[in-house]
């Protein structure tokens, strides 16, 4: 839990111009109760591979960078951002305040029904190699769990096209 | 024979030894890159703001300055974040410029279909543009101008 603390503290969550600071547990700990308590079942996990060393040298550590991320990322994809949006929020954003891309990418995601994580990954810690192919890896495998569930509803092709891969 | 050359370079080079000690002592002393002792409070250095939109080339081969934030990009031995929107494969969909095609070819000439190694590090030649006075003075005149 320091390596990815350290990363943390190197970016604009952790310092900034407002002087409102984000800690560990408003993007990785849900607010509403039942989600919150899965949370800390879950966590269990952590606990338990903090004990065993799992990850306690950085080789360790870069080894299982990508596939740590990629948990979270999935959670990020399926739940819509929802700990992004406990302080984020499209309607708050002023765009012409905003840098042009930024504008920019923003109207497009509000216009393809995008969420956070699909640009912001690595926004609090550092990105392993092949971080994109990975990203476009747990988006489509999200959408086929959600297709075999019948509840649909995510627009693969467009999130490919914006990501630069191919629609196949 | 050697021993007499010894002694001779020996009684000239000493006296020149403790000269030139002797001066190095009386002028100045040690100069830190700080510029003054750690117990002295410096002048915080001036903040130049980035200039947004893009500015037009000074010469041919400048690489063009970076018109946008990027304070936290990575930009490591393991992910470059730069290219998630100038890399050939994203630069159309994102609406960045692409790569240069030069910046694809290897230390041998070999067209990659990836950013050469060699090229990595965007920000050694690639900087965010600010109307900054120069940190060393030169006198360089673009050919584009003094044409």
């Amino acid at each position: 839990m320091e390596t990815n603390l350290g990363e943390y503290r190197q970016t604009v969550h952790y310092n900034n111009h407002s002087g409102v600071r984000a800690i560990c547990s408003d993007c990785h700990v849900p607010h509403e109760w039942q989600y919150k308590m899965k949370a800390k079942v879950m966590a269990v996990k952590d606990v338990y591979h903090e004990v065993m060393g799992t990850i306690n040298t950085s080789e360790k550590y870069e080894h299982r960078r990508l596939e740590m991320a990629a948990a979270v990322w999935k959670k990020m994809k399926a739940t819509d951002s929802r700990e992004c949006r406990n302080c984020h929020a499209f309607e708050y954003m002023d765009f012409t305040i905003q840098e042009t891309r930024a504008a920019q990418n923003h109207q497009r995601a509000v216009d393809e029904n995008m969420t956070c994580i699909d640009c912001h990954q690595g926004i609090a810690h550092d990105l392993a190699p092949g971080y994109l192919e990975e990203y476009q890896h747990v988006v489509e495998t999200l959408a086929q769990s959600k297709l075999q569930d019948g509840s649909g509803g995510v627009d693969v092709a467009s999130i490919k096209s914006y990501l630069g891969i191919s629609a196949d | 024979m050697k021993l007499t050359v010894i002694a001779k370079i020996a009684a000239f080079a000493s006296p020149l030894l403790v000269a030139g000690l002797v001066v190095a002592q009386t002028t100045g002393g040690i100069h830190s890159l700080r510029g003054a002792a750690v117990d002295q409070e410096l002048e915080p250095p001036e903040v130049y703001p980035q200039q947004l939109g893009r500015e037009v080339r000074n010469y041919r081969q400048q690489p063009p300055t970076i018109p946008h934030s990027m304070t936290q990009y990575q930009i490591d031995l393991r992910t470059n974040q730069c290219l998630s929107c100038h890399d050939w494969t994203n630069a159309g969909d994102r609406g960045a410029p692409t790569l240069s095609m030069t910046h694809y070819l290897d230390r041998n000439g070999n067209q990659l279909d990836t950013v050469a190694g060699t090229r990595w590090f965007c920000t050694q030649c690639h900087v965010p543009q600010a109307d900054a006075p120069a940190l060393v003075g030169n006198d360089f005149e673009a050919s584009s101008i003094s044409r």
